[in-house]
């Protein structure tokens, strides 16, 4: 699959989402990822860009690369990007902090929602020399570890209007934080 | 922009959310959310029937709005959830914050037989419109 190169950034989100509705379109990932991975990816993906174009910082001209393919039952994405980098880790501690407040959160989710979502997940800082990179796996989720989240009887079975036990599905899986993370695969 | 306020009643409103609710018009869509929270809304309806898109930052405005009108009685449900929508809801359970309903006018029924108007609990389980 084509690598997508996003620089303008007034439309990068549109591109993003137009991929996944071609894909969505053509049942692409329909036998690897099932009825709800290719939303759920959609939304890793878009999370992740979002991130980088809301808060990310350039030294050099804006560029995000999205590499995705399959690799037997799974899709694994890899994300690079142009910009100086954040600290991953410290991000993830800040939005579980901001969740364990007594009150729902308006901001703090989409970083744990990649994280809770993903398998596999590396993150490689911007350095001199070397762009920022995430890189993740995400199998079908009714077959995975997400799968108690989507079981109907887990639905039924909390009343709303119970804030304090909103976000408790989004524990966070440790972060591989490597110098050295997988190697992207997005073809050229 | 993408969504659209239909008002039902002098308390009630539906929010036809549209294609997305994201970081691109989730400023705008909570400025307009309070303007009509001014204006005595308490029962926002949000159809979801149409939405592709909801990301942290569209989930975080709907939060926001929650936590506005709670303390005066108000109450904030979902309608016609998308599957994608569904998903965001799945992930982050705010299927307990937030009621599910099949449809619009079955939110807007509930709200009109609540007692004294107010937007008041209702007993319908949530319910996804995968």
């Amino acid at each position: 699959m084509p690598t997508l190169i996003l620089r303008d950034f007034d439309r990068a989100i549109d591109r993003v989402h137009a991929l996944f509705d071609g894909w969505d379109a053509d049942g692409t990932f329909d036998d690897v990822l099932g009825d709800d991975g290719l939303h759920v990816f959609r939304l890793m993906t878009h999370e992740w860009v979002a991130n980088l174009i809301q808060h990310a910082a350039y030294h050099e001209d804006r560029e995000i690369r999205i590499g995705i393919e399959i690799q037997g039952d799974v899709v694994r994405c890899v994300i690079e990007d142009s910009s100086s980098g954040f600290d991953f880790a410290r991000q993830i501690e800040e939005q579980k902090a901001i969740l364990s407040a007594p009150a729902p959160s308006e901001r703090g989710r989409g970083l744990l929602m990649l994280v809770t979502c993903a398998e596999d997940l590396s993150f490689k800082p911007a350095t001199q020399g070397s762009r920022q990179r995430v890189a993740w796996s995400l199998r079908d989720p009714a077959g995975g570890n997400l799968a108690p989240l989507f079981r109907p009887v887990d639905i039924a079975a909390n009343a709303p209007n119970s804030p304090s036990a909103c976000d408790e599905s989004l524990s966070v899986a440790t972060v591989s934080q490597s110098p050295s993370p997988v190697s992207p695969s997005p073809s050229p | 922009m993408s969504f659209t306020f239909q008002k039902a009643s002098a308390t009630a409103t539906v929010v036809r959310v549209g294609k997305a609710l994201d970081f691109r018009n989730a400023a705008e869509f909570k400025a307009a959310c309070q303007e009509h929270a001014r204006q005595g809304v308490r029962y926002y309806v949000l159809d979801f029937s149409g939405t592709g898109i909801l990301d942290s930052t569209g989930l975080g405005v709907i939060f926001s709005l929650y936590r506005q009108l709670t303390p005066a009685g108000g109450q904030v449900v979902f309608a016609s959830v998308s599957r994608p929508v569904q998903v965001v809801v799945q992930l982050t359970r705010t299927y307990k914050v937030f009621r599910q309903f099949p449809t619009v006018e079955a939110a807007l029924e509930a709200h009109k037989n609540a007692p004294s108007g107010t937007a008041e609990q209702v007993s319908q389980r949530p319910t996804g419109t995968a």
